[in-house]
């Protein structure tokens, strides 16, 4: 029966530019050490963003390490109910992955605007990243 | 002192056909062996969600077991504020449940549409349980 080995979290309390439509980091989860071989992580993202002029949905991605490149572990669907351009909604993701033959994890979760022609914000955030 | 005495979670981002007003599961925890006679269990879920042609609403529940016969642990309330037919909104729910003296347990995440005509789609969730 899976236990939680460990549990890092981190959180964003000042705001992270979304310039128009590209994708930002809005926050990393610190390292999180690999106490076996292969390990199961529970990795839950949520932030509050305002939308920029025009923006019709929003993305938030769950990526592997602390750039925008990093492996997405989550499905990445855009949300566009309830999204109104420059009005302030909130965003959660969760994602569930398996690592192996690492000395730490990483995660960020990162934010995208489709539609927007004016910059966006995002509040605040958070990640916590849950190792079993 | 409440301390965790076992934790199971699962994820996916398979598309789960939404078929018009039918309940339909979209996730389930993995079988969790009950750590004692009586148990607490923290249980959330988290989706994303598409309806369908006219959807006016959606209610997310949580059940015991891995089908929509199962009993429900949250309130199963509708979802209707700010959502549009054919658009893709998330959804969060948690529910708490006792269990005496069940060895095995799981839990389901459902969604059902409300007025829906066409098909809807969860096109990612995720659920984890906290037993305590």
């Amino acid at each position: 029966m899976p236990e939680v080995r460990s549990i890092e979290a981190n959180v964003s309390a000042t705001d992270v530019p979304l310039v128009t439509t590209a994708e930002t980091v809005i926050v990393s989860s610190p390292l999180v050490t690999m106490e076996e071989q292969t390990q199961q992580f529970l990795i839950i993202g949520w932030a509050q963003v305002t939308t920029g002029a025009n923006a019709t949905s929003i993305t938030a991605k769950l990526r592997r390490g602390t750039t925008t490149s990093g492996t997405l572990v989550n499905e990445a669907n855009a949300v566009a109910d309830g999204i109104a351009a420059a009005k302030t909604s909130d965003v959660l993701v969760m994602a569930l992955e398996s690592q192996a033959n690492l000395a730490a994890a990483q995660y960020s979760l990162t934010i995208t605007q489709a539609g927007a022609s004016g910059n966006g914000n995002v509040l605040q955030a958070g990640i916590v990243v849950i190792a079993l | 002192v409440a301390r965790v005495l076992a934790f199971e979670a699962n994820a996916v981002f398979q598309d789960v056909t939404l078929v018009t007003t039918s309940e339909a599961v979209a996730i389930s925890t993995p079988l969790i062996i009950s750590p004692r006679g009586i148990s607490n269990f923290l249980v959330f879920g988290w989706a994303i969600i598409q309806t369908g042609a006219n959807a006016t609403s959606y209610t997310v529940k949580i059940r015991r077991g891995l089908t929509v016969a199962g009993s429900i642990i949250n309130q199963g309330n509708q979802e209707a504020d700010g959502l549009a037919a054919a658009k893709t909104s998330e959804a969060f729910c948690m529910g708490l449940d006792q269990q005496l003296n069940e060895s095995r347990v799981q839990y389901s995440l459902t969604v059902v549409q409300q007025g829906a005509t066409g098909n809807g789609a969860v096109k990612e969730s995720a659920i984890v349980v906290i037993a305590f």
